[in-house]
């Protein structure tokens, strides 16, 4: 391709975090009036590459041209200079302005429109390319999510942005919607409008896409022309080519530990996102569940530990029910959970670490009824944490949130497995850690299965092929069993929604 | 160590922010009467801690701040703004006066039960907005000061109504009998056993959060409500007991203004709060939500408020531009974290972390 054609030519482009290297030396390149797919597992690196190109990151190696010329983007307001807009997964709309409003706010950025012309504006655009009218003194809470994200899109064309990217846009929507979604990106890109399309669900990729560029671990697996590949083609690139291997064998089933039956649970916006699951899990084993994030993993590990209600269906610890039981109890039934993001769920930061050791045992201390803590007590069990896993720290009186990822994932494990649980909720333990506390929390997790029952959800492939004795895979809510024998391209497919 | 330099970090820049702000005072105080900078600082001084009269003064102001900064403090710390300490405080006073006039008993017992109405009845105030937070997800920054105002005028309908004793010159409830007086524990002052029911109320705080299972899982729900749920914290029982014992505290500032000073509860145009529930907030924040910290931050505010009132007396100003030092001293606590951030900038502190 020549220098100087096409909307957007990103060259070695490299974005390297702490930890892990994001983007590594990506070549990628967008031509006027296309839909191009970015196709690729979570922390492949598509969304960082799309943050690039929007302003919001800066590249630490690599070139950008938007139609020919070079352009340095520090920011998104370069972004939008340049013509470029972002649908966003999570909209970035005002739930209590208008519809109107909303638009206008995103316009401030072009002068020449007036404030009191924004709705004719909006309304003339959105009819101009087909698109259904929408309420324009609407608040946008009213809004379903489709309707919604349909602000988002007059948004950029309001501003006239001919570069539009689009990160999972339908994982916010349901059913139908993803189709008419589709529809109108092909439609778009009729208009004249660049097309990216983040996503990693292959059925939408084929359907909508001119062309799709498969990224793996923070590279570039090939740029091909849709209509000339498959989907093996593409699941192999995305996943690899080997067949996996589980490390441990399948072993002899000890008792049920962890069952659940028939399971339904909706999401925060009220959306069925498990649907149906059943499963069991044994003592003595790590059932794995595979799965692209926002298939429902969230839901299904809060439900089985009592943090989410459950629409329908029952889970079961060692027979007894404790569907929708609170989170003490299923605490006190001897589960534990490691949740992924530490910070987010799993700790206080700003408490200390002796607190936080504490923090899944403050109800079993000594006795249910007793009003005070036991604080000797709890400084020695911080203090064996801290010494047992290693956890690097000056004093166990400080601040949690003090310690490194890594620390802070070592302390929650340490702090679950400690426990004697009998089940244990696993959920991405290992996102963005270094290779060796990955190594380490892996071997913890596998000595913990000897006697508990091991749910591991994870969105890391190679995890659950490294730790588990059965893989699931969940798609779309629902959890299936691979089958004996299956290769990890069976699995890429069952997870990106094929037969499998 | 790393946690010790922060500790002083923050201690300095308080006291810096304290100082500041002061001297700022005493600077626009020159300014505006053309006293010298000396002699307004001496009458600063003076009208603090000059006097016996001035220290039990500032010691009563303090009571107050202190039992209503406990209570926004206890709330705070679990994440919950109440701001409604002067209401809780109202309310307090209410459950006080009602007992106090309806029910006769030896002096203890009287004043026991005294003790266990107003926390009564500024808990459940407290509480009201607790349960609007947990049922309905009620902002409880907007209902707790919307329940200050119905506080407030529900003295206003007693004190007009039911309550009024109309043989009075000023409208008002009768005088209370003497077992329902807080004893005056400096002769010749008017310093009230309420102060030591607010520093036993201090230490109880300090045990709640140090000690116990509920001040663990109050810190924890403030810190991370998602890991408090997770650790099994019944989040919306806590909300509700957190609330009560906050609204609990604030009543119990409002029982010894009426118990320990008026004696009786009054028409808000002679009111028995120049707004102690809100300088609770600022004592509250300004101490760092711990009970020591509260404690020494009531014992400014208060000698703020006496001197105040002297300066007010002596040069003939308005006492009102001591409660706008107190404002900007506030001002100055909030906006502090800007403040650390530039000190940990300078070289010598920056160290390795």
């Amino acid at each position: 391709m020549i220098e100087g054609t096409g909307a957007v030519r990103m060259h070695g482009i490299s974005k390297r975090f702490p930890e892990v290297i994001a983007n590594d030396h990506i070549d990628f390149d967008l031509k006027e009036g296309e839909v191009h797919a970015l196709l690729g597992e979570n922390g492949a690196g598509k969304t960082t590459l799309m943050n690039i190109l929007y302003g919001l990151l800066r590249p630490d190696e690599g070139e950008i041209y938007i139609y020919g010329k070079k352009v340095s983007l520090h920011s998104p307001a370069d972004a939008i200079d340049c013509g470029i807009g972002m649908v966003h997964q999570s909209f970035k709309l005002i739930p209590s302005f208008t519809v109107a409003d909303n638009i206008a706010l995103t316009l401030q950025y072009r002068s020449e429109f007036k404030i009191g012309e924004v709705k004719d504006t909006a309304i003339d655009l959105m009819k101009k390319y087909g698109l259904p009218p929408i309420d324009m003194d609407a608040e946008m809470h009213e809004l379903p999510a489709h309707e919604q994200q349909l602000v988002e899109i007059t948004k950029m064309l309001c501003l006239g942005q001919k570069i539009l990217i689009f990160d999972e846009p339908t994982s916010v929507l349901a059913g139908e919607q993803i189709g008419i979604l589709l529809e109108r990106l092909r439609m778009l890109a009729k208009m004249g409008h660049s097309v990216v399309f983040i996503s990693h669900k292959l059925d939408e990729v084929l359907t909508v896409s001119d062309r799709v560029t498969v990224l793996r671990k923070g590279k570039v697996v090939g740029s091909l022309e849709t209509r000339k590949t498959n989907r093996q083609e593409l699941v192999t690139m995305m996943v690899g080519r080997d067949i996996p291997v589980l490390s441990k064998p399948q072993i002899e089933k000890g008792q049920k530990v962890i069952e659940v039956q028939n399971l339904n649970v909706t999401s925060d916006l009220g959306v069925a996102t498990v649907k149906g699951a059943s499963f069991s899990v044994h003592k003595g084993e790590i059932l794995g569940i595979a799965g692209v994030a926002g298939n429902g993993q969230v839901e299904l590990v809060e439900a089985i530990t009592g943090i989410r209600k459950v629409a329908s269906g029952k889970v079961l610890i060692d027979g007894q029910d404790v569907t929708n039981a609170s989170p003490k109890r299923i605490i006190d039934m001897g589960v534990g959970y490691i949740p992924p993001k530490p910070r987010e769920t799993g700790l206080a930061p700003s408490l200390s670490i002796i607190e936080n050791s504490a923090l899944r045992d403050y109800s079993l201390q000594s006795s249910n009824l007793s009003i005070f803590l036991n604080l000797d007590n709890m400084r020695q069990y911080a203090k064996r944490l801290i010494s047992e896993y290693n956890i690097v720290t000056p004093s166990e009186d400080l601040p949690a949130g003090l310690l490194s990822g890594g620390n802070l994932m070592k302390l929650v494990v340490a702090r679950e497995v400690a426990r004697k649980a009998k089940a244990l909720v696993i959920f991405d333990p290992t996102a963005g850690l270094d290779v060796m506390t990955i190594a380490f929390i892996h071997k913890k997790i596998i000595e913990a299965s000897e006697n508990a029952a091991i749910l591991l959800v994870s969105t890391d492939l190679d995890e659950l092929l490294s730790l588990s004795n059965r893989i699931a895979v969940i798609f779309n809510g629902k959890v299936t069993e691979a089958p004996q024998g299956f290769t990890r391209e069976a699995l890429g497919l069952m997870m990106t929604g094929g037969e499998g | 160590m790393r946690v010790r330099k922060k500790f002083l970090i923050s201690v300095a820049s308080l006291v810096i922010v304290v100082s500041v702000v002061i001297f700022v005072a005493v600077i626009s105080y020159n300014l505006a009467t053309g006293c010298s900078i000396a002699k307004i600082s001496g009458l600063l001084l003076q009208g603090a801690v000059g006097s016996k009269h001035t220290i039990t003064e500032c010691l009563v102001a303090t009571t107050s701040l202190l039992l209503a900064g406990l209570g926004v403090a206890f709330a705070f710390k679990c994440g919950l703004w109440n701001i409604g300490a002067e209401g809780q405080l109202h309310m307090g006073a209410i459950g006080a006066t009602f007992i106090a006039l309806n029910l006769s008993a030896p002096a203890p017992l009287h004043m026991l039960l005294i003790i266990i109405a107003a926390f009564l009845a500024g808990g459940a105030w407290a509480a009201i907005p607790g349960v609007f937070k947990v049922k309905l997800r009620a902002n409880e920054i907007l209902t707790t000061i919307m329940m200050n105002f119905i506080a407030i005028w529900v003295v206003q309908y007693l004190v007009h109504g039911p309550w009024w004793d109309t043989t009075q010159n000023v409208i008002r409830t009768s005088t209370f009998p003497t077992s329902a007086w807080l004893p005056i524990i400096v002769p010749g002052s008017r310093l009230h056993a309420g102060l030591l029911l607010g520093v036993a109320c201090a230490i109880l705080t300090y045990v709640v959060f140090r000690y116990t299972r509920l001040g663990y899982a109050i810190k924890m729900l403030g810190a991370n409500p998602k890991a408090a749920q997770y650790g099994g914290v019944n989040v919306p029982r806590t909300i509700i007991i957190t609330m009560f014992i906050s609204g609990g505290l604030a009543g119990l500032a409002g029982m010894g203004l009426v118990c320990g000073i008026f004696h009786f509860l009054v028409d808000s145009a002679w009111g028995i709060s120049p707004g102690f529930g809100y300088y609770a907030i600022g004592a509250a924040l300004l101490g760092g939500l711990s009970a020591w910290g509260t404690l020494s931050a009531a014992i400014l505010f208060g000698f703020l408020i006496s001197a105040a009132t002297y300066l007010k007396a002596m040069l003939g100003m308005h006492a009102e531009s001591l409660y706008l030092i107190i404002g900007l001293i506030l001002l100055a606590v909030l906006a502090r974290g800007i403040f650390i951030g530039q000190l940990k900038r300078l070289p010598g502190l920056r160290g390795k972390e």
